[in-house]
């Protein structure tokens, strides 16, 4: 057995890391068979695929999914199963050794590297004589899109961590001021994407086993996203699923349904438009996610959630009425245009109905 | 036009002219009976405000059956209406569909028309089918109609995952690209619906007042197929 080998055994717990293997296998869709194979596979990774890791805009909470993963542990992830060469984060080095750190890792592993982005791009210019393209996020002098050019460029994969890098998240809500967008559309690149706000580490790791296994990354569905976890509904998987057939709803937050646990699909859970695993493998060491905790899902893992997903707490997206700026929902209009033309209707009759009779009276000609 | 049909004498007055098949009556009346079931069930699954879940799911399942009427609704409706257009367009009957679609000489006659129920001034064009405002009318349905089918289909692929072929795999996606996302779709489906709804008030309220003012029997003509005509307008047909 290898002196590195020894070392990584001696500092792993077995049982924990036999644990990752097992649910890596679940997410993937494998068999339990395929149990030790994974085990095997991180093992003989000839090396630790170098990762590095960026961040936009953002607000490091995918750093922090990431590092709160219990099985494994941060550290069993940080040194035992990626070697991540550049994380701002919790990296030790700063400044110019970190600066040098990144420079070392890209080049030397140019091609062979995992990218990690987390946040957004801005790609608009800010106003004034001194702006240019991305000056709304500037690292050490340089704009994240120029680092991202860079990085991104000559690594292996990029792989977007929650839906700020997936798609723009929130600072590309209307009327998205920084003209922020996700990496991929950004640089024009393909990614795979890790929605999730956060994203489950569950998910980035398989994606990365994946690449380790096979050699290659996981099948994507038309978003970018790893289809293992983001093929089904959430509103098929949900486990109040038997309250939305049976007509049982939440009509009010802490009320006697909501204490229940009855469907939250009237007070704007957004299960039956959002596709992602967090009802099966779930947050938080795999103990709860929003639609368990009694909060209706906003579609996270979707492009563009904040604009096409609220009102959070409303079925529809609110719709903005022409005249006069006024927010109203689908039924609001519409209710008004059926109005509309029964108005005009009995309108019309009642004009019809009163020219006839004094047609009449006047002994007009028949109509 | 040839008059492919027979005319009977009524009186002096009036002639009885046929103006539909059964079929195509037969199809009006799927079509009516299939648009309210979808209304009723569709606005209780965008916003179930009765309750009647208050036993256990087990015994309960009204969500899940309202769903299951609106579903197979839904595809008796695009039958009919795919039996109807196909009638339109046949050889073998009277192929109306130049009536409905908006020629630069049907929106003249419907300009007139228009005009005419307006203002009461002008003069009232009678026609025997379809007149070229009630053919727009019945276009911008038929558009309703399309947008209504094209997104319900988008929305029921979303769970169909029985279905693991054919369209169920690239519809919701197009849609989805189309109009910014499922609630993009979900919205459509809902404003459409309210469209054709107003349309519908439009439209009973016309056929009642035409049959009212020109006691021609314009709404009776839906269910018996015949409609009376009075001889001194029918000469120009």
């Amino acid at each position: 057995m290898s002196e590195e080998k020894i070392r990584l055994l001696n500092q792993l717990d077995r049982r924990s890391f036999l644990t990752l293997c097992a649910q890596i296998s679940a997410a993937l869709g494998m068999s339990s068979a395929m149990v030790p194979k994974i085990a095997e596979a991180i093992e003989k990774a000839a090396r630790r695929p170098s990762v590095v890791w960026l961040h936009f805009q953002e607000c490091t909470g995918d750093s922090e999914a990431f590092i709160r993963s219990t099985s494994p542990s941060t550290a069993e992830l940080v040194l035992d199963i990626l070697s991540i060469d550049y994380h701002e984060t919790i990296m030790a080095a700063a400044g110019d050794q970190a600066e040098e750190n990144l420079k070392k890792a890209i080049t030397e592993n140019r091609g062979k590297y995992i990218a990690i982005c987390e946040g957004a791009l801005p790609t608009a210019t800010p106003p004034g004589p001194a702006g240019k393209k991305g000056d709304y996020l500037t690292i050490g002098g340089r704009t994240g899109l120029d680092i991202a050019k860079e990085v991104c460029g000559g690594a292996f994969a990029v792989i977007c961590v929650g839906n700020c890098s997936s798609y723009g998240g929130v600072q590309a809500q209307r009327p998205n001021p920084t003209g922020a967008m996700g990496v991929g559309e950004a640089l024009g690149i393909s990614t795979v994407n890790i929605p999730g706000c956060p994203h489950n580490p569950v998910n980035s790791i398989a994606t990365v086993v994946n690449y380790l296994l096979l050699g290659s990354l996981p099948a994507l569905d038309k978003h970018g996203r790893p289809k293992f976890a983001y093929e089904k509904r959430i509103h098929d998987q949900c486990t109040r699923r038997a309250h939305f057939d049976a007509g049982q709803f939440v009509q009010e937050w802490g009320s006697e349904e909501a204490k229940k646990g009855y469907c939250l699909y009237k007070m704007g859970c957004k299960g039956p438009q959002t596709y992602h695993n967090c009802n099966i493998v779930r947050y938080n060491d795999h103990t709860g996610w929003p639609i368990g905790a009694g909060h209706g899902c906003v579609g996270c893992s979707e492009p563009a959630f904040w604009d096409r997903m609220s009102p959070f707490y409303g079925r529809l997206e609110g719709v903005e009425v022409p005249f006069g700026g006024v927010e109203a929902t689908a039924d609001k209009i519409g209710m008004t245009l059926v109005g509309a033309a029964g108005v005009g209707a009995a309108v019309h009759a009642a004009y019809t109905m009163g020219k006839k009779r004094s047609d009449d009276d006047k002994g007009g000609e028949d109509k | 036009m040839g008059d492919d049909f027979e005319s009977v004498v009524v009186d002096d007055e009036y002639k009885l002219v046929r103006v539909r098949t059964p079929f195509v009556c037969l199809l009006h009346w799927v079509i009516v009976a299939s648009v309210i079931t979808l209304c009723v069930t569709g606005l209780y699954v965008g916003s179930p405000i009765l309750m009647f879940g208050t036993g256990e799911p087990y015994d309960a399942f009204v969500m899940a059956k309202t769903r299951f009427v609106h579903f197979v609704t839904a595809s008796v409706l695009l039958t009919a209406l795919l039996l109807r257009l196909y009638h339109s367009f046949s050889p073998s009957t009277r192929r109306d569909i130049y009536e409905i679609l908006p020629t630069p000489s049907n929106i003249s006659g419907a300009l007139h028309l228009m005009w005419f129920y307006l203002t009461g001034k002008g003069r009232h064009e009678h026609y025997r089918y379809l007149n070229p405002l009630g053919g727009i009318s019945v276009f911008l349905m038929i558009c309703l109609f399309a947008l209504e089918t094209t997104t319900g289909f988008a929305l029921y692929s979303q769970q169909a995952n029985h279905i693991s072929w054919g369209w169920a795999l690239w519809f919701p996606s197009l849609m989805g690209r189309i109009f910014g996302g499922m609630p993009g779709v979900r919205l459509l489906h809902h404003l459409g619906m309210y469209c054709l709804l107003s349309l519908v008030v439009v439209h009973v309220y016309m056929k009642v007042y035409v049959s009212i003012v020109f006691k021609e029997a314009d709404i009776v003509s839906i269910i018996s197929g015949h409609k009376l005509f009075r001889r001194d307008v029918i000469a120009q047909y």
